[in-house]
C-alpha cells in the first residue's frame, strides 16, 4: 500500500500590504500546521487581473491561471482576511470571482464544479486593527465560499482584533488560547481534507470491476 | 416484509425497466410554486421471495438532474447533497404491502447525505402482465414526503417579505415498471 501523499495547503493573505496583519496570520497558520502538513504561501493575488468575461472567453489570464493552478495543486486552504468597509478586499472577491469559474482543467463536469475552488475545504480566518477582528469581512468570506460550492471551515472562530498588539515579535499570538484556536481550526482543515481523500478513494474502489463483482 | 403466504406476484426479482420508469421530485420555491428535480439514472428492484416483499433503490447523486447547470453544480456542493463526501442515494424498505385493492404502502429508510431515515411512501400497484418476450411485469407508482433539514439539508434565504426561498418539505414521486428476470 502506497504513501498518501502529504496534505498540502494554501495560505492566503487577503491583503496585499508585505506588513499586514493577515499576511502574519497566513504565516502563523504555516508554522502551526499539523506536522506533515505542507503550507504554500500564495503571494501573488495581487496579479491577478479583475475578472472579466469577455477576457474569460479567451481563456484564463496569466495571473487568475496561476491563482486556479494553485488551488489545483492543493488540499485545502487557509485565508485570512482584513476588512474594507464592512466585506472583504476587492482583490480577494475577485480572486475567488475566478475561481468560481471553469478554469478547463476538468472535462468531466461542467459549470459551477468545474471550477477550481469547487469543494476546496477553505479555513476562513480574520484579523483587523480594531476590536472586532475582521468579523463581517471573516462572515462574508464563509458566504462568498459556499456560494460558490467550497467548503468553508470557521469554527472555532479565529477573528483577531487590536491587530497591532496581538502579535508577538516571534510571530506568534499573545495569548496560548489565541494559538489553540488557530491550531484547532488547521485540525478541522485538515480532517475535512483526510475525510475527502477517504470518499474518493472509496468512490474510485466502487467504480472498479474488481470491486463490483 | 410481508409474509410468505401473503405473496401476490410470483416470486422473483423484478428491476426496474428505465424507459417506463421515472422518480422526480419537488420543492416549493418561494412558497408559491416548484423546484423540481429527476433521478436521470437509478436502479430499483422489488424483490419476493420466502422471506415476503423488499423494495431497493439507489442512484448516484451527481446524476440528478436540474434544468440549469449552475444550479445543478449548487445543489451538487456542500451546501445542499454534498455528492463529493456522499456520492450516493439509497432507499431500503423494511415493509411492503401491495394490497388486493391495488393500493401500495412501502415503509423504508432513506439514505441521503449520509443520514438515515424512516420513510412512507403510498400509492398504487398493478399488474402482474406478460411482457411480448415472456416476462412479468408490474406496475407501481409511489409517492411520499421527506423534511430536507431531517438529512441536513438546511440551506435556508428568505424574500424581502419574510416568504422562504426553498420549502423544507420534499415530496418525492415514483413510478415504476419492474419486470421480472
Amino acid at each position: 500500500m502506497s504513501t498518501p501523499p502529504p496534505i498540502r495547503i494554501l495560505g492566503v493573505a487577503g491583503s496585499l500590504r508585505e506588513a499586514s496583519i493577515n499576511r502574519r496570520l497566513a504565516r502563523l497558520a504555516a508554522r502551526l500546521a499539523p506536522e506533515g502538513v505542507e503550507f504554500v504561501e500564495f503571494g501573488e493575488l495581487g496579479q491577478v487581473e479583475p475578472y472579466d468575461e469577455d477576457v474569460e472567453a479567451d481563456g484564463f489570464p496569466a495571473g487568475a491561471a496561476h491563482f486556479a493552478a494553485a488551488l489545483r495543486d492543493t488540499d485545502g486552504v487557509f485565508i485570512a482576511t482584513p476588512e474594507y468597509n464592512g466585506s472583504i478586499p476587492g482583490q480577494l472577491k475577485n480572486a475567488l470571482d475566478w475561481a468560481s469559474r471553469s478554469d478547463g482543467a476538468l472535462e468531466s463536469v461542467s459549470g459551477l464544479q468545474a471550477s477550481p475552488l469547487y469543494g476546496v475545504p477553505v479555513a476562513a480566518a480574520s484579523a483587523s486593527n480594531g476590536q472586532f477582528g475582521a468579523v463581517w469581512a471573516r462572515d462574508e468570506l464563509v458566504k462568498v465560499l459556499r456560494t460558490q460550492g467550497a467548503r468553508p471551515i470557521s469554527e472555532p472562530s479565529v477573528t483577531i482584533p487590536n491587530g497591532a498588539t496581538a502579535f508577538t515579535d516571534d510571530g506568534l499570538l499573545a495569548t496560548t488560547e489565541a494559538n489553540d484556536r488557530v491550531r484547532t481550526l488547521l485540525d478541522e482543515l485538515v480532517a475535512m481534507v483526510v475525510m475527502l481523500r477517504e470518499a474518493r478513494a472509496t468512490a474510485a474502489a466502487a467504480s472498479t470491476p474488481a470491486a463490483a463483482s | 416484509m410481508t409474509t410468505a403466504t401473503a405473496l401476490p406476484i410470483t416470486a422473483g426479482t423484478y428491476a426496474s425497466d428505465p424507459i417506463h420508469s421515472v422518480v422526480n421530485f419537488k420543492v416549493r420555491h418561494f412558497g408559491i410554486t416548484w423546484l423540481r428535480g429527476g433521478f436521470s439514472s437509478f436502479d430499483v428492484t422489488l424483490t419476493a421471495d420466502e422471506s415476503g416483499l423488499t423494495l431497493e433503490g439507489s442512484t448516484p447523486v451527481q446524476d440528478i438532474a436540474f434544468p440549469n447547470e449552475q444550479l445543478h453544480g449548487h445543489l451538487m456542493s456542500p451546501d445542499f447533497f454534498d455528492a463529493q463526501l456522499y456520492p450516493t442515494l439509497s432507499f431500503t424498505s423494511t415493509d411492503v404491502t401491495l394490497a388486493d385493492d391495488g393500493t401500495a404502502t412501502v415503509r423504508g429508510e432513506l439514505t441521503m447525505r449520509g443520514v438515515t431515515k424512516p420513510v412512507e411512501l403510498s400509492g398504487t400497484w398493478g399488474g402482474p402482465v406478460e411482457d411480448m418476450g415472456g416476462a412479468q411485469r408490474i406496475g407501481l407508482e409511489l409517492a411520499g414526503e421527506v423534511d430536507r433539514h431531517d438529512f441536513g439539508i438546511a440551506w435556508e434565504a428568505k424574500l424581502a417579505g419574510g416568504q422562504d426561498v426553498l420549502g423544507r418539505t420534499v415530496r418525492i414521486e415514483g413510478e415504476f415498471e419492474l419486470a421480472r428476470a
